[in-house]
């Protein structure tokens, strides 16, 4: 039997340690299901190839942006004194593109290439990871060629340190819910 | 105790149009102590004031040091007030008693600025920066502006490049033998560690880059042996102005 990415529709060659070890029946569905850490508990017609895993698991981050856009006021009043920007980003190896809208008290986000973009940002899939887990900064990947940036670069600037003030707004909400 | 100096970026930074007459204006009614801007050097030897190296005309990305004065000032800003010069800033903000600080890509464009800061008596009021975003040595950008003015304030803004801030990045050596005041570093890589580092040093700690409340606050409560950061550079500079009178004066 071979597995294929549900996405890509690639054909996965070695599963996740994870998944490997955690394959079970689900009695109530009757399928097959495994571990993919991040992306949740699957079902094999659901299967993530590790790339498309690990895309789905960023664009998470931002559905999570999005959700605190609605819920915390700090992030709100922060988004509602910024002027209405879109920035494109694309992701290569593998490829994945998403858009986000922030600035006039809003913070959208979704899959695909959308017209009317302020900043575009191209970069590999491992930069943006690292810059999203805080291991690095948009503007040091810039520098060192890593990064590109089309647009205009002021708007570029925001919407990294409105991603920095949302990871950290993130992780004290997190804090505070485990307390 | 001292109060952190708020420095308006290009003025009054994202509200309105950068770097025009009536950014730096606003700015100044914020309530800034000074403004921060770029410099560029036209063909006839003016100097500009705007971020980019090159202006696109009819349809061709021309270097500003390849145009006239006349030819730079057909270029309109979004608001469409005209790109400014420097001699322009000065007299329209002469009396406000502000501070300007401008950053410099090259030594030719440095001299220039404090030959001009010079006819308007106002060497003490000026500090030239070397940009985060150039890789330069002090030296590069600043010797041959230190033998032209011995008086001129000088500030390293230490390279983005690096996401971690180490001693050998700061140039010390250099900062001492140019007599460059101060160190300017992202709001990203500024630490209570650096900050005390480059105190005891002896330098200015100047941060940039800082836009949201959260920022602004945490370093405008960071103090070593008494003192709060000395300068603070932002896109929002009213919030830092409203935020240091709010914090700093109790």
């Amino acid at each position: 039997m071979s597995l294929i990415c549900s996405n890509c529709g690639k054909i996965v060659e070695t599963v996740p340690l994870k998944c490997g070890h955690s394959i079970s029946l689900n009695g109530e569905t009757n399928q097959w299901e495994c571990d993919m850490g991040n992306c949740g508990v699957v079902t094999f017609d659901k299967f993530l190839c590790e790339n498309c895993c690990i895309n789905s698991s960023m664009f998470k981050i931002f559905q999570d942006f999005q959700k605190l856009s609605v819920d915390n006021p700090e992030f709100r009043e922060e988004l509602d004194e910024l002027d209405a920007t879109i920035v494109q980003t694309k992701l290569n190896n593998p490829e994945f593109a998403y858009w986000v809208e922030f600035g006039g008290g809003k913070f959208n986000v979704g899959k695909g290439e959308t017209d009317g973009a302020t900043v575009k940002v191209d970069c590999s899939q491992e930069v943006m990871s690292e810059i999203l887990a805080g291991r690095t900064t948009a503007f040091s990947e810039f520098l060192q060629g890593n990064l590109s940036l089309q647009g205009n670069l002021q708007y570029a600037v925001v919407y990294f340190d409105l991603l920095n003030l949302a990871t950290e707004i993130k992780n004290d909400v997190g804090v505070i819910l485990n307390e | 105790m001292n109060k952190t100096f708020v420095w308006g970026h290009r003025g009054a930074g994202f509200i309105g149009t950068q770097n025009s007459l009536s950014s730096f204006r606003r700015a100044i009614e914020m309530g800034v102590d000074g403004v921060k801007s770029e410099t560029q050097l036209s063909k006839d030897n003016e100097i500009f004031l705007t971020f980019n190296q090159k202006l696109k005309i009819n349809g061709e990305d021309i270097p500003i040091y390849e145009l006239e004065s006349n030819e730079i000032k057909e270029f309109k800003l979004d608001n469409g007030e005209p790109i400014m010069t420097l001699p322009e800033l000065f007299k329209e903000t002469l009396n406000s008693g502000i501070r300007y600080n401008f950053d410099v890509r090259a030594p030719e464009v440095g001299i220039r600025v404090c030959q001009i800061a010079r006819e308007f008596d106002l060497t003490d009021r000026i500090e030239l920066a070397k940009t985060s975003i150039d890789s330069f040595s002090l030296p590069e950008i600043f010797d041959k502006i230190r033998r032209n003015d011995k008086k001129v304030a000088l500030i390293n803004s230490v390279f983005l490049k690096y996401t971690n801030i180490e001693i050998k990045h700061l140039e010390i050596e250099n900062m001492n033998k140019l007599n460059v005041q101060g160190i300017n570093v992202h709001y990203n890589l500024a630490s209570p560690e650096l900050f005390k580092t480059v105190k005891d040093l002896g330098f200015k700690f100047y941060i940039w880059g800082v836009l949201f409340n959260r920022s602004i606050r945490k370093y405008l409560t960071m103090r070593y042996k008494g003192q709060y950061v000395d300068a603070m550079m932002s896109n929002f500079p009213h919030r830092l102005v409203n935020l240091r009178n709010e914090i700093q004066n109790n």
